[in-house]
């Protein structure tokens, strides 16, 4: 979460070159959509396009009802949340179904609504005060709300319905021109708007006409930055298609730009991933050779002179005898670990009884020592990899009888099938883990424990999840310290 | 058992190595007479006896690091790979890889044994006295980590 809001406020830091970060702009009203859970879409981000940034007007296309809320609820819910005034235009749905939509998130809606900080109004209040929709009425009618929340509020926030274009009360030519002085009278304004258009009932005609005359639009669940846009003062003047054609070469040219220079990226990153996967392999097998020579010559040098070396002398090389020794366990398992990129076996049918029953001999001398006891139901053929999967196994028992606490550890392996695939669990009775260090425990090289408790690389389970992943699944736990801890993952089912 | 002593080429570039090797055939008392060349060219140059190496006895042992300079172990033996007198001389790669496809790619090229090399000093010591005793008595060399798959087929 922290990472995302860095990142908007980088963005903001690098395109508001002129608006103060508190100020309301476009800007602020896209990273609503940007940050909603709710908007799953594409936000198109504001670089270089410093012509568009200070039109605070933008059309909402919809063809839904979902579509059309989950772009006007995070709207409308950030509006209250940074107290701003809301004001909501509405016409064919009732104040309480909308309501119904806006209410969830962070904010209160009703306590926004009670303030007078939400407003509801309806067509004859707004757009047809005076029977008939009137633009300098209207344009009235927003100066004022501009004017009044400016007393009060730090910006004002505007979304309207405007599906009475398609009844008798205006013409088409009327609003589009409205439209397009809107931009004027909200420009330098704290003020922003959001229109809510119909593409399943509005004319494809009119429909031109609007995206001509908003700077920002939303369709398919896509923020655009409109090149189509017309200023108002080009909007009716007499070279207009003449713009209109440049405008149109402008945006095809930027398109095939901005494609090609996405697929030069592309490739790019697919080179330096690959390069970087080959690094981590060839590092850590490299590595392995130097390593062994300082483990093999201090304990040659330990053994041959064991008696010409005082205790000081002895504790010192047992020092760096165990220091190499763990960072070869390490080079070991991040060899491991960059090999299963490297991997291109296909997978096979693999039985994951026989793989959980050759992991259980390697893990004997262990299993007697702790005198663990290891149940294990019927496991299903999964597809995958047999080392790979052997390795997940091993890694995820071992787990569960080293950190077993003080009874002999009891481990419990079971899996059921969901769909094409099938969800395991290793089950522990042993310490558990804190839950706030559960997010942690996957990546690489992260422990919860120093080696003087319990001994690892922390690689394990960072090698576990790159294999769950390598096999198209997830790795999860569920735990409760002091009562033990369950790993979850799932594989695809062999078919 | 052999009345001349055993003429072993080590192809080895880590003199760490080297030194364990050596004591290893100090270990096993056999005759031998080691000759270290430090990359795979040098290693072709030996076996084809030319470039400086032409006065050279064909070896009775070759060990073989994989991870050498200029050539690979791996490029050495697919040079002689075709050579029906080279190949006749037992060939042993000692590698710090345990990796399985280094076991399965030397194995196809018709290395005849394979072992990782111990972190213990003391087992590579005594690995490599076993080594130089097996090929002392039987001309044999161990498989090592080709056992596996020497059982499966």
């Amino acid at each position: 979460m922290s990472q995302e809001k860095e990142y908007n406020f980088q963005q903001n830091s690098q395109t508001e070159s002129t608006a103060t970060v508190d100020s309301l702009t476009v800007e602020s009203g896209l990273e609503a959509l940007q940050s909603s859970p709710e908007f799953h879409g594409t936000v198109e981000p504001l670089d270089g396009l410093d012509a568009l940034e200070t039109c605070e007007h933008i059309a909402l296309f919809h063809r839904s009802h979902e579509e059309r809320f989950a772009t006007v609820a995070p709207f409308v819910r950030q509006g209250i949340e940074r107290g701003e005034r809301v004001m909501y235009v509405f016409d064919e749905f009732t104040k309480s179904e909308i309501l119904a939509e806006l209410r969830g998130g962070t904010v209160d809606v009703d306590a926004a609504l009670e303030s007078g900080q939400l407003t509801f109004h309806t067509l004859e209040e707004t757009y047809l005060r005076s029977g008939r929709f009137d633009a300098d009425d209207m344009l009235d009618v927003y100066a004022e709300a501009i004017e009044e929340a400016k007393a009060e509020y730090p910006a004002l926030r505007v979304t309207a319905s405007t599906n009475f274009i398609l009844d008798e009360y205006a013409t088409i030519e009327e609003f589009m021109a409205y439209e397009s002085r809107v931009n004027d009278l909200f420009k330098g304004e704290d003020a922003i708007a959001l229109c809510h258009y119909d593409c399943e009932r509005i004319p494809p005609e009119t429909l031109v006409d609007v995206v001509r005359t908003h700077p920002h639009l939303v369709y398919d669940d896509t923020v655009c930055h409109n090149f189509y846009y017309t200023p108002p003062e080009e909007f009716f003047a007499p070279d207009e298609p003449t713009r209109d054609v440049e405008r149109m070469l402008h945006t095809l040219v930027d398109r095939s730009r901005a494609r090609s220079e996405l697929n030069e990226m592309v490739a790019e990153l697919e080179e330096s991933n690959e390069r970087l996967k080959r690094f981590a392999y060839v590092a850590s097998h490299d590595l392995q050779e130097p390593l062994r020579m300082i483990s093999s010559y201090l304990q040659l040098l330990e053994s041959s002179y064991a008696d010409e070396l005082d205790e000081e002398a002895q504790e010192c090389i047992d020092f760096a005898v165990d220091g190499a020794d763990r960072m070869r366990e390490m080079v070991d398992g991040l060899l491991a670990y960059s090999r299963i990129d490297m991997d291109e076996t296909e997978f096979e049918p693999v039985a994951c009884d026989d793989i959980v029953d050759d992991a259980l001999i390697d893990l004997q001398v262990r299993i007697d020592e702790t005198d663990a006891t290891v149940v294990a139901g019927a496991l299903p053929t999964v597809r995958g990899d047999a080392n790979q999967l052997k390795q997940l196994f091993s890694n995820l028992l071992s787990n569960a009888i080293k950190y077993s606490g003080d009874e002999p550890p009891h481990v419990e392996i079971t899996a059921e099938r969901q769909g094409d695939r099938c969800v395991f669990s290793v089950a522990d009775n042993g310490i558990g883990i804190e839950s706030e260090y559960v997010d942690q425990i996957f990546e690489i090289f992260n422990r919860l424990h120093s080696n003087d408790e319990f001994q690892g690389t922390g690689l394990g389970l960072s090698l576990c999840r790159k294999i769950v992943n390598h096999h198209g699944g997830d790795i999860w736990v569920d735990s409760e310290p002091g009562d033990g801890t369950t790993f979850y993952f799932t594989l695809p089912k062999a078919s | 058992m052999v009345e001349e002593p055993l003429h072993v080429l080590v192809v080895e570039d880590n003199r760490g190595d080297v030194r364990l090797i050596e004591n290893g055939f100090e270990e096993s008392s056999v005759e031998r007479s080691l000759t270290v060349v430090n990359d795979g060219e040098a290693a072709l140059d030996y076996l084809y006896r030319r470039n400086g190496y032409e006065s050279e006895a064909k070896p009775d042992l070759v060990l073989l690091d994989l991870n050498v300079p200029k050539k690979t172990g791996r490029d050495v033996l697919e040079q002689i790979g075709g050579e029906r007198d080279l190949r006749s001389i037992p060939l042993l790669v000692l590698s710090g890889s345990q990796a399985e496809n280094h076991i399965l790619e030397t194995h196809e090229l018709g290395a005849d044994g394979y072992f990782v090399k111990p972190v213990d000093p003391h087992e590579f010591i005594s690995l490599v006295g076993r080594v130089a005793n097996s090929i002392a008595t039987s001309g044999t060399l161990p498989p090592g980590e080709y056992s596996e798959i020497d059982r499966r087929t």
